[in-house]
């Protein structure tokens, strides 16, 4: 199987999992005990808080642990706009925002709060300058994703920061696709908050973290506990913590080399494809993106039937809407970047990883443009 | 709880000031419920120095009992406690 599926899914890295072993029987402890079992995990909670720390250059404090990418987002967007509404209503989030920080914003609306969504070029980008003009004088929050995960591109998060800032508005990123990807660092980007997921670096599913600027007030969303500083109430799930902690750690050493394979082997197949398949075009800005992602626009080729193709011959990868599949409905983001229902519905999302080979990509770089003439020879479209 | 005591223990314990006081550290708890609240402060007045004054804002309403519970069993002199829309502004006055 040639798994290209990475940023749906990943498999957890094995010393990701040997560190985990032990506290899923032998320390099953708690860290609200009193006792040596309870210290046990309560030093599992702070190296695993100091790991995921080091990843992005924060305080060990400023780390809240969660249940994944979408409970961080939640957290983030109403628990920041509930702790700063007696300053004002308004909040700013990006159109091709995750279905965590839009929906989440949504229920913000039905609170009361208005939200403004900020357009993105064709490119994908969020213009800084757009940002200041949506800015009015009640705006307490802004919500810009660091990278997309269905484009991949990355966002000017720094200089949207600065806009917030001058005008006393609270800044979160959701960098789950970011973390472990390309660097990540609080201090550089000036934000206040910042999700992160376990499961996209080689970590266990379930676990996440919301980075929050000690400083910063927030709102919980999930009460009733004294775990995290009171701020996220429900037992540590202390295995998948230190799991996040230990694939944190590892991504942090192997970021560079891993950035510089993964933009080489996406170059290579980016190009071998274009020159092989007509009507080939990428979604999204052509540099400013994740390293190994590609959102491929095939026209005339129908994503479904292409993923399943694909998974016929042993090549593992996923329509062009990683998160709404099975909605059968074009992705907010590319229609966001001016795709058409159809060219949306043309689109193929190829996402590697630290296994991937360049052996694997010149398999796909050989097979995908026979698939994609039988594809339209079938349904009749000559290019 | 009974909202009618509550709103006595208010009255008696609250003591109105157009200044705020002078305090050493702001230890901000928005947010956090009953006990993060008290375990902050405990943790906070640990690390001061005897004399200093300790600023608690806390939007928890269960503060108002807590803190002079927790004052009173710890032997900290709660100087005063302020309620402004819903935010609560205590100060606690580390004794030894």
């Amino acid at each position: 199987m040639i798994y290209l599926d990475h940023i749906t899914a990943s498999p957890i890295d094995p010393r990701v999992l040997e560190a985990m072993q032990p506290y899923m029987d032998e320390h099953f402890g708690s860290p609200v005990s009193l006792h040596r079992g309870g210290a046990q995990a309560r030093q599992a909670l702070d190296t695993a808080r100091g790991q995921i720390a080091g990843l992005i250059c924060c305080e060990q404090k400023e780390i809240i642990f969660t249940s994944g990418g979408t409970e961080s987002d939640n957290l983030a967007i109403k628990g920041l706009a509930q702790a700063y509404m007696k300053k004002g209503r308004h909040v700013i989030v990006s159109a091709i925002e995750s279905h965590g920080v839009l929906y989440a914003a949504r229920t913000l609306e039905r609170q009361g709060f208005t939200v403004t969504q900020i357009p993105v070029d064709t490119d994908g980008i969020v213009h800084p300058e757009m940002v200041r003009q949506a800015m009015q004088n009640d705006t307490i929050l802004v919500s810009v994703m660091l990278a997309s995960d269905e484009i991949g591109v990355i966002q000017p998060v720094r200089d949207i920061t600065e806009i917030a800032h001058e005008h006393g508005a609270v800044m979160h990123t959701d960098a789950v696709c970011a973390g472990g990807h390309v660097p990540v660092n609080v201090q550089t980007l000036g934000v206040d908050a910042l999700s992160l997921s376990a499961r996209s670096m080689h970590g266990p599913p379930g676990c996440g973290a919301l980075f929050l600027k000690q400083g910063t007030r927030i709102r919980p969303q999930i009460e009733g506990g004294i775990q995290e500083a009171g701020r996220r109430g429900g037992h540590e799930n202390i295995p998948a913590i230190v799991g996040f902690g230990r694939a944190a750690e590892l991504a942090q050493v192997q970021l560079p080399d891993q950035m510089i394979k993964l933009r080489q082997l996406d170059q290579q197949l980016l190009r071998g494809l274009a020159t092989r398949i007509p009507g080939l075009s990428l979604n999204g800005h052509p540099s400013k993106r994740l390293p190994g992602h590609l959102n491929l626009m095939i026209r005339d080729a129908d994503s479904e039937s292409m993923v399943l193709m694909l998974d016929a011959k042993g090549i593992a990868v996923s329509i062009g809407s990683a998160c709404a599949s099975h909605a059968s409905k074009p992705s907010h983001v590319l229609l966001a970047i001016g795709r058409t229902a159809r060219e949306a519905q043309s689109s193929l999302l190829i996402t590697m990883g630290a296994s991937t080979t360049e052996t694997e990509i010149k398999e796909v770089k050989d097979l995908l443009p026979d698939l994609v003439e039988q594809l339209r020879h079938v349904a009749g479209v000559a290019v | 709880m009974d909202p009618i005591y509550f709103v006595v223990g208010l009255a008696k314990t609250v003591v109105s000031t157009i200044t705020p006081m002078q305090s050493d550290i702001t230890l901000d708890t928005f947010g956090l419920m009953c006990p993060i609240p008290i375990i902050k402060t405990a943790a906070q007045i640990k690390d001061m120095t005897t004399g200093e004054i300790l600023e608690v804002l806390a939007d928890d309403e269960q503060i108002v009992e807590d803190m002079p519970a927790w004052c009173k069993s710890n032997g900290h002199e709660l100087l005063d406690m302020i309620e402004e829309n819903g935010e609560f502004t205590l100060y606690v006055k580390k004794m030894y």
